[in-house]
């Protein structure tokens, strides 16, 4: 036993160093040898006699050291090991195809590895909890207006009255002002109920968490970061008073770091029920725990049971609202999963192009290579071991095309992450696991372009009588991998060219606004420190301010500015009418007198606000085109009074166009406006109109104007409106420029593919060329031949990627605005911009062709 | 690789080993070449194997410890490396030796009872 161990090492270590074992090996064959001859001299023979039978008798030196060797060591790695120096040798000497080759894959490769660290990071990794998967997430879902967060008398019932989860915690996103700290700062919270961390099963990693009883209590949980912001890490923030709102809270403990639910909030405070139990007042995130042995499917139909009774009892509020429960990963990452897989799978297309072209330059090199290859093998190398060294050198390849690709991923991932807003996206970054998975994806890329042409090359090499077979086999090789690289990129051209018309078709909706000259202010003033009166001076002392500043040339404020990610939504009654069966709901908004002025808005009929509507005059309101179309069809609704908000009925005063809000894809909805005096919001947006189209270069002066107004204001953010307009379009901008790059990749890729079968048939074939041209073959006949013969592939690849194409495109749909996902000028575009880019390949190689010399062509070789 | 394992005639795998273990163990430290010297004198007739094969059969054996080698100077002034049998190897001998004859006995008894 301690025998074979010690052997196994020896083996191991005489692999490290073969050339000494073999200098000594060689010195103990040579004195063999002369000991053989002093005997056979001895017996009489001559000095040359006894060297020859001195090797007769010894036989094959070379055999002997083969099987010394082999007993020595590890025969397969010791060859690993010099194919792998081999492989280097032969790379070093050609080094345009290597650098052309590693660039290639490494293209490629770092492409799959930044997109699948991100899908890594967003959709496979567990959520930062115990037991993950036995977490779950609930919305409410309306027949017809969609998914919605969920009311609190509903969470509360369910909460009581489910089986099957154990627990189930409800969290109501914030945004606060933070002050009583060095610096005043906005920031997202949440509101929850006192079981949200046990729920998670997440405690404080410092001081405690909220208690069940006093729901009522002024505390607030730290984030780590915002622990560490403001705090400086250290244990005395416990006890400390901040002021949230204008609210002062006592700091009672500090999450561990990574703790963020909902997805970005940074500190948390104890739901109270505000506003009673409204079932019409969706404002709840919800996550629960299942109950021991119950299963997705099982929470699934209880809450459905529920939602169901809920519709009966309450149909007023409850009426088609159904519930959706899924695990929490899948809640919190929602519609960014999809997105995600169609930009892996388009990574994944890339890479096959890759090695599809490292493939051809292989196959390629590998017929050049072919004198080589028959010499190794009448020198008694057997086709596995060819095989073996060919396969070898694609996977050096390979491998550092992997390496060139972890550097282009390092790189690329921050820029990727920074063109988008995914979820659970903070700490995302290359990993071990990712290194890992490139490398081994290289491997088998490695393997996978190698094959092929590998197996051609050395079933070639058999002997020179196949040469002529072995050409047309490798021709055909080279020729399926361009067909399934064009293949490829008609499907990436198509996906990327759908989601640039759908891009263009948003950019070319209309706002009916004019957003070049604003620049909005956004500002949240707490009714603690900000009674009405001084909410509404604030805001017309800030408005007159801000108007007088040289670059300005109108200013006002409103609540929900579009584009802005602030939506809010009342239900209203109409006063005449019976009551309504069904719930009326409009967009609501406060404005202040100059809003539509400012921001450019014609008024249809009626009047806008002024001055004379205070607090104390008539409530009035003025609405939008699709709101009188909607609720007074046929009607004036100037006149017509509706009840929004509280008991006083509103006279509608006015009508304005409609207005995209939310999203450019998304339709106007009805809107109802009323005036900042009589509903004096907390939240507003000061819109400034400046002289000419760079309303950023007034954002100083406007802050400092701010300031000078109350220097405790807390701007949320200063941007202008097509910031604001961009910032809706995020997601759509990664899909965009990421399956854009993709396809140009995959176009410049195809295209260089195109290029170098056809020049390399030319090279082959010039001496046929020059047989046809002697025999009176035209330069035009010959031109043509060759386009014809570098084009076939391409029709073919061209033809396959459109089937496909109309076949896959389909899962790009929910991607897509007003353009369908088998849209011809698209599919057409795709196949023209491939065909011209290929024909302009094509023609370099067909006329180096025509250009063939017969007398010169028919000498060589 | 099949062309160089398989047609090559060899002894029963671990005999040669056991065969260059036995004859050092008696002759003294040994060279090579008089290792394969003795080896066709004592058998019957000469084995059907070129004295280079001994060098597989010697890298094992020194690699598992049972035998060392140091270069020396041969009575004909030649320098020569020869094989010693070390005291591990002395003990392995012994046990495979045993090991061989329950081995051989068996095989015998099973050869003599199927043809009987």
């Amino acid at each position: 036993m301690i025998g074979h161990l010690r052997r196994f090492v020896r083996r191991l270590q005489s692999l490290f160093r073969p050339s000494r074992a073999d200098r000594e090996l060689t010195r103990e064959i040579n004195s063999h040898l002369l000991l053989l001859e002093d005997e056979f001299r001895r017996r009489g023979l001559s000095d040359d006699d006894a060297r020859y039978a001195a090797r007769r008798a010894f036989g094959g030196v070379e055999q002997a050291k083969e099987s010394q060797r082999d007993a020595r060591s590890f025969r397969w790695l010791d060859d690993a090991r010099r194919d792998v120096q081999y492989a280097a040798r032969m790379l070093r000497r050609s080094p345009g195809f290597a650098i052309a080759a590693v660039l290639t894959l490494a293209l490629g490769i770092g492409a799959n590895s930044a997109i699948f660290t991100v899908v890594h990071g967003v959709i496979l990794r567990p959520l930062p909890y115990p037991d993950p998967d036995r977490l779950i997430g609930v919305v409410q879902q309306h027949k017809s207006f969609g998914v919605d967060v969920v009311t609190l008398p509903d969470y509360l019932q369910w909460r009581d009255e489910a089986k099957s989860l154990s627990a189930l915690a409800g969290a109501w996103r914030i945004t606060v002002n933070l002050t009583g700290v060095d610096e005043p700062e906005r920031l997202g919270g949440a509101a929850v109920t006192s079981n949200l961390f046990r729920t998670l099963g997440v405690g404080p990693q410092l001081g405690t968490t909220f208690p069940d009883s006093a729901s009522d209590s002024q505390s607030v949980v730290l984030s780590d970061r915002l622990w560490r912001r403001h705090f400086g890490a250290t244990s005395n923030a416990l006890g400390r008073t901040v002021s949230l709102n204008g609210v002062r809270r006592t700091v009672i403990g500090v999450m561990p770091p990574g703790f963020a639910w909902p997805e970005g909030v940074e500190l948390w405070i104890p739901l109270v029920p505000e506003g009673g139990m409204n079932r019409g007042y969706h404002q709840l995130q919800v996550a629960g725990r299942l109950a021991t042995g119950a299963t997705l499917a099982d929470a699934r139909a209880e809450l459905a049971a529920l939602a169901a009774r809920s519709a009966n009892t309450f149909p007023a509020t409850n009426k088609d609202w159904g519930v959706q429960v899924s695990s929490l990963l899948d809640y919190t990452v929602g519609a960014a999963s999809r997105s995600l897989l169609i930009l892996a799978g388009a990574a994944g297309c890339v890479l096959l192009i890759a090695c599809a072209n490292v493939g051809g330059l292989l196959t390629a090199r590998a017929l050049a290579r072919r004198k080589e290859v028959s010499l190794r093998t009448a020198l008694g190398a057997s086709r596995s071991r060819i095989l073996r060294q060919l396969l070898t050198e694609s996977v050096l390849l390979s491998l550092l095309g992997g390496i060139a690709g972890v550097i282009v991923a390092e790189f690329t991932i921050p820029a990727l992450l920074s063109l988008t807003t995914l979820p659970r996206a903070a700490d995302i970054a290359l990993d071990m696991r990712m290194l890992l998975a490139t490398l081994i994806a290289s491997v088998c890329a490695g393997l996978a372009f190698g094959l092929a042409p590998a197996a051609a090359t050395s079933r070639v090499a058999v002997t020179t009588a196949t040469r002529v077979r072995g050409d047309v086999a490798s021709g055909w090789l080279r020729s399926s991998l361009l067909v399934f690289q064009l293949a490829a990129a008609v499907v990436l051209l198509t996906g990327a060219g759908l989601l640039l018309r759908s891009f263009y078709k948003l950019q070319t909706v209309d706002t009916g606004l004019n957003l070049d000259r604003i620049l909005t202010a956004r500002f949240f003033l707490p009714r603690a420190s900000y009674p009405v009166e001084r909410n509404i001076s604030l805001y017309q002392e800030m408005i007159a301010r801000t108007k007088a500043l040289p670059d300005v040339a109108d200013a006002a404020a409103v609540s929900v500015f579009p584009f802005s990610g602030v939506s809010a939504n009342v239900a209203f009654t109409i006063p005449s009418r019976p009551p309504s069966e069904t719930l009326l709901t409009a967009n609501f908004a406060a404005a202040t007198p100059g809003y539509y002025g400012a921001m450019g808005i014609p008024l249809l009929a009626g009047r806008s606000f002024d001055t004379s509507d205070s607090a104390n005059a008539p409530f009035v309101a003025v609405i939008n085109q699709s709101m009188a179309e909607r609720y007074f069809p046929g009607e004036n609704p100037i006149g017509q009074s509706i009840q929004i908000l509280g008991p006083k009925p509103r006279q509608i005063v006015g009508i304005v166009p409609n207005l995209r809000q939310r999203a450019l894809h998304l339709p106007a909805e009805p809107e109802i406006y009323v005036p900042h005096a009589q509903f004096p919001s907390g939240g507003m947006f000061l819109v400034v109109r400046t002289k000419d189209d760079r309303p950023q270069r007034v954002a100083t002066a406007v802050g400092a104007t701010v300031r000078s107004v109350d220097r405790d204001v807390p701007i949320a953010s200063l941007l202008t409106a097509n910031q604001l307009l961009n910032e809706t379009m995020s997601s759509r901008t990664l899909n965009l420029v990421l399956l854009s790059v993709f396809a140009a990749l995959a176009l410049m890729l195809s295209v260089v593919g195109v290029y170098g079968v056809l020049a390399f048939t030319v090279s082959r074939q010039t001496v046929e060329i020059g047989i046809r041209m002697a025999l009176g073959a035209a330069r035009r006949d010959v031109l043509l031949l060759m386009v014809r013969k570098g084009l076939a592939p391409v029709v073919i690849g061209v033809a396959c990627g459109l089937a496909v194409a109309f076949a896959s495109t389909r899962v790009l749909r929910t991607l897509l605005f007003d353009v369908g996902p088998s849209d011809p000028a698209t599919l057409v575009g795709a196949v023209v911009i491939l065909l011209a880019a290929s024909v302009v390949a094509v023609l370099g190689p067909a006329r180096r062709a025509a250009n063939v010399d017969p007398l010169a062509a028919l000498k060589t070789d | 690789m099949a062309s160089e394992g398989s047609n090559r005639v060899e002894l029963l795998q671990g005999t040669l080993d056991l065969i260059v273990l036995r004859a050092l163990t008696t002759m003294g430290p040994q060279h090579a070449y008089g290792l394969a010297a003795r080896l066709e004198q004592i058998a019957d007739h000469p084995f059907s194997v070129n004295q280079g094969t001994l060098y597989a059969a010697l890298v094992r054996l020194e690699q598992s410890g049972w035998i060392k080698s140091t270069w020396q100077k041969t009575e004909n002034n030649r320098e020569a490396k020869y094989y010693a049998v070390t005291r591990t190897g002395t003990r392995a001998l012994e046990k495979q030796t045993e090991r061989w004859q329950r081995l051989a006995g068996l095989v015998n008894k099973l050869l003599l009872g199927e043809s009987s």
